[in-house]
């Protein structure tokens, strides 16, 4: 094989750059492959390393209180959640991005404040509020609540792809005859398809597995999903929850990693 | 007939004034540049006339229809950007069929007309790749095709060689000439690049300061501008400041550096008036000491000579210390009389001698 200069030596930064990245890696993937370690563990107690292997925490998911009923009403939160602030967020990213407005960065920082927010101010506040109107623990206001959590993240993934976004593409469109409305749909919606996946990806991810939020809001029949696992966590020792984090893990993955596939939404949002 | 007339264009952006009083008519089938340096107003201009921008005076008609209350959608102009703008999630085809849809053209005849004007441009073999995939020379025959695809009454290009590299400028250049006459589409170019400008167009119009200094055909611009400031940007130039030392029926006679004296047939300039000359170095020849030459001259030593290939520049000081700059062909040159430091004469072609109040 020919070597050529173009790929320069190794240095010594290079190497220490290198190693704090696996470093990291590790870091961050340690508690999950423990997770699935100790999810396998047929002892009823949470140890380590396992002595025998089982799936049988796996069966035992179902046990866990309201497991199925909770996680329907966490889907239905997050994906109505997500597809409201998802369309929310292109009328406000495109304000935000192509208009000159007074209140303009207060409104910006106003609409990206909940990522920032202790979450559990933000949950006695909204709390105490459903309670002054009279709509506390309902499934809409539990929806409302997570719409506050994580109207951020459309709005920014968004605000990135108009900002990506070549200006002369519209203009383009209609000097070629087509008007503002057909100019949006057919040039401008479709640029911003990444940031739209990705900011709803984000969303529903976030809504799904609230606990802080949720935990003010929920009371009786409505709970969510991490609710009533944290609640069979706080009462149980055996390594149920385990096998259910390790499923969820699993799940999530693969529909991130076919947005990524399909959309390049990861990359994108590093951007 | 008039393709497109400009009229007391005025403009205000951002409270600062960008347009005054732009006037320009422009023949149908005819191509017309739009030059200067940035800043100048040529893209307002181009933007007004395609509709981006609505001037707080003035009119636009196209064909002789005022369409300076139309939206940019409803005026039938083709704009090729100077990023070519492509849509990236549509194919070469369905990027050159946009502006078909958008005119509920049937697929049939859509296709048709995508198909010959992908052909026109050399491009059909790429029709269904992404823009993303094709090389910059091919982008901008796409955007082209696009744009001319629609027949508009007006084609307007920003920068369009701007962002390709000499060769394929200088292909480009010849391309789009015989394109724009083959379909006789009323034209007008923005560019900064005089090249450009003067190679493409049938009249350039050099802009400064939001306002047209001069119109003309490339040739008349650049061999005699009317104004200082257009020979200056225009090409390299010679300018240098004369009196008038005599004044006659035959005209005036101007007196500057190196000697240099010669009668030119204007009656517009009075007896010791300062006035500035100007000529191009290619206008200029070198020759030999000679004494009492008859013609206008000067004389002085070689300073420097660079070699540019197909030209040879030679700066040439006076005994005042005024730089001369010639450019001549390397090869009329005998190798004596470009040495640094020989004493040389400088005659001035006499026709293409300009003369500017000062």
């Amino acid at each position: 094989m020919q070597t050529s200069s173009a790929a320069p030596a190794t240095t010594l930064f290079d190497r220490i750059v290198g190693f704090l990245a696996w470093l990291a890696l590790i870091f961050l993937l340690f508690p999950v492959v423990l997770t699935a370690i100790v999810s396998l563990n047929d002892s009823f107690f949470i140890e380590f390393p396992p002595k025998a292997l089982s799936f049988k925490w796996y069966f035992n998911i179902v046990n866990i209180h309201a497991i199925g009923r909770s996680t329907l009403i966490s889907a239905s939160i997050a994906l109505s959640a997500a597809l409201l602030c998802t369309t929310l967020a292109i009328a406000a990213s495109l304000a935000i991005s192509r208009y000159q407005f007074s209140g303009k960065a207060f409104l910006t920082a106003f609409l990206l404040s909940p990522i920032t927010m202790p979450m559990v101010a933000v949950g006695i506040a909204l709390i105490q509020f459903f309670i002054m109107i009279g709509a506390a623990f309902t499934w809409y206001s539990l929806l409302i609540g997570h719409m506050v959590l994580v109207i951020a993240y459309p709005i920014r993934t968004l605000l990135a792809s108009l900002t990506l976004m070549n200006p002369s593409l519209e203009e383009a469109a209609t000097s070629l005859g087509a008007s503002k409305f057909k100019a949006f749909w057919t040039v401008t919606l479709p640029q911003m398809k990444p940031g739209l996946i990705s900011g709803f990806l984000f969303a529903f991810l976030i809504s799904f597995d609230n606990y802080p939020i949720s935990v003010f809001l929920v009371r009786g029949g409505l709970s969510t999903m991490p609710i009533e696992v944290f609640n069979y966590i706080s009462q149980n020792l055996d390594p149920t929850p385990a096998a259910f984090s390790t499923l969820y893990v699993i799940v999530i993955s693969l529909i991130i990693a076919y947005a990524e596939r399909r959309y390049r939404i990861v990359s994108y949002s590093i951007q | 007939m008039s393709g497109l007339e400009l009229e007391d264009i005025n403009v205000w952006l951002n409270g600062q004034k960008i347009l005054h009083d732009v006037n320009i008519s422009i023949a149908k089938g005819e191509c017309v540049a739009l030059l200067g340096p940035s800043g100048c107003g040529k893209t307002t201009t181009l933007r007004t006339i395609a509709g981006f921008i609505h001037p707080q005076a003035g009119d636009v008609r196209i064909s002789g229809q005022s369409c300076v209350d139309l939206p940019p959608n409803r005026r039938n102009v083709g704009l090729v950007f100077q990023d070519y703008a492509l849509f990236p999630h549509m194919t070469v085809a369905q990027n050159v069929g946009y502006g078909l849809r958008m005119r509920k053209r049937s697929d049939s005849e859509s296709e048709k007309l995508v198909h010959q004007f992908l052909e026109m441009v050399q491009l059909d073999h790429v029709k269904d790749r992404m823009p993303q995939s094709l090389s910059g020379g091919q982008r901008q025959r796409v955007a082209l095709a696009r744009a001319l695809v629609i027949k508009p009454d007006i084609l307007l290009l920003d920068e369009p060689l701007g962002a390709l590299d000499r060769k394929l400028r200088d292909q480009m250049q010849v391309e789009l000439k015989q394109l724009q006459k083959q379909l006789g589409v009323t034209t007008i170019i923005v560019t900064h690049d005089q090249e450009e400008a003067l190679s493409l167009a049938d009249r350039v119009a050099v802009m400064f300061g939001g306002k047209i200094r001069e119109i003309g055909t490339p040739q008349s611009l650049y061999d005699r501008p009317k104004h200082r400031d257009v020979m200056d940007f225009l090409g390299s130039s010679n300018l240098f400041r004369c009196t008038v030392t005599h004044v006659s029926e035959d005209g005036v006679t101007v007196s500057g550096p190196g000697g240099f004296q010669t009668v030119l047939n204007r009656t517009d300039f009075q007896l010791n008036q300062n006035v500035l000359v100007g000529i191009r170095p290619e206008h200029l020849s070198i020759e030999r000491a000679v004494a009492d030459s008859p013609r206008a001259s000067v004389s002085g030593t070689v300073h420097e000579t660079v070699y540019k290939g197909s030209l040879m520049e030679v700066l040439i000081k006076t005994t005042d210390d005024h730089i001369f700059r010639a450019a001549v062909s390397p090869r009329s040159l005998t190798h004596g009389q470009i040495e640094s430091g020989a004493a040389i004469s400088l005659v001035l072609e006499k026709d293409f001698i300009q003369i500017f109040q000062d």
